[in-house]
């Protein structure tokens, strides 16, 4: 599963309505897989990202190239690592 | 193509009490076991929902609930789409073509609230057995979308023109699959019978010849078919969305809505 469908996952269980997001991941092999890379696409996607739950699940996958908060203005090699982080890395 | 014979429901089938083993045994258990053969027969896309797939905004983020083999989820590669299935085998064909899909239930989706710009819900809002449930699954739905998005609904027509004939709203309708071509996919001791409280993996199954001799095996899918102004009425009733569109498609009712 990419980090990007992570990103919009939470626990579904009945009357589980607390500390539900982000589901913690254990025992991942990660991967990758190229995507083609589309600025637009990336720009308008970073919108609907909650960036601290993603921050925290690449950390705990040992990835730790994103930034604490999201740039104000992102440029296009922030948003080519972003893209390799949600698209790529599965 | 022979008329297809369907079977109306009997009450007790039909109880409260029976709802979910119902859909256990004549939805979920009969789309694994002809997984493979829906899938070959499902690659199409409808052209009102490849319309609305396409008129998206790039980047929009989507959830395909009920997607099936994901026919769906490559329509449009400029934005984003997240399938999921009851089925865990569509889902092991879905992932076997490369996309994002995963197994959960309608009725409880494990979704984010909010989160989605839209949500495609294709042939499947008819599997379910009571108009309680029914709302429930549109509720969920338009809980994941995020006010503004929209929601895509297709669901069988009860006045649909074809080869199906219907003597109820409530009905079996069978599926044919020939024996040589999926040998394996068979169950092996499913016995035929319309009893719903069959083992979670099975549904019953009869068999039948073939004009030129092959034989068929046929399992019964539950359909909820939907009389003209049904699904708006639904989608009014579940709340907190507007209708934008609504029609008649290939045998389908279909609504676009709004949340708001």
């Amino acid at each position: 599963m990419k980090l990007f469908t992570h990103n919009m996952l939470q626990c579904h269980v009945k009357n589980c309505t607390s500390n539900n997001f982000p589901l913690r991941i254990e025992e991942a092999e990660l991967e990758a897989a190229e995507a083609e890379f589309n600025e637009d696409f990336m720009r308008r996607i970073i919108s609907r990202l909650d960036w601290d739950a993603l921050r925290s699940t690449a950390v705990s996958l040992g990835l730790n190239t994103l930034p604490e908060t999201l740039p104000e203005e992102p440029d296009e090699e922030f948003l080519k690592n972003l893209h390799n982080v949600i698209m790529e890395v599965g | 193509m022979p008329t297809t014979e369907t079977t109306p429901l009997s009450e007790s089938t039909l109880q409260e009490e029976n709802k979910t083993a119902l859909e256990q045994t004549h939805v979920h258990n009969v789309y694994n076991v002809i997984a493979d053969h829906f899938s070959a027969t499902r690659y199409k896309p409808w052209p009102v929902v490849d319309t609305f797939l396409k008129d998206l905004e790039i980047g929009s983020i989507g959830a395909d609930v009920g997607c099936g083999n994901g026919k769906y989820l490559g329509v449009n590669q400029q934005v984003v789409t997240v399938g999921s299935d009851r089925s865990d085998k569509l889902i092991a064909i879905c992932r076997d073509r490369g996309f994002e899909a995963m197994v959960c239930d309608n009725l409880s989706l494990p979704y984010r609230e909010s989160s989605f710009d839209f949500v495609l819900s294709i042939a499947v809002i008819h599997h379910f057995s009571s108009p309680e449930r029914r709302i429930e699954a549109i509720n969920e739905l338009l809980r994941i979308l995020r006010p503004g998005g929209k929601v895509l609904i297709f669901v069988w027509a009860m006045e649909q023109k074809g080869r199906r004939k219907f003597e109820a709203q409530d009905v079996f309708v069978p599926w044919h699959m020939p024996k040589r071509q999926y040998p394996a996919n068979i169950p092996s001791s499913a016995p035929a019978s319309q009893d719903s409280s069959q083992p979670a993996s099975q549904t019953p199954q009869t068999t039948t010849v073939r004009e030129d001799g092959d034989e068929e095996v046929v399992y019964q899918r539950y359909y909820h078919l939907f009389v003209k102004g049904e699904l708006d009425d639904l989608v009014i009733k579940a709340g907190g969305a507007e209708i934008v569109d609504s029609g008649y498609d290939r045998d389908n009712w279909y609504i676009i809505a709004r949340k708001t």
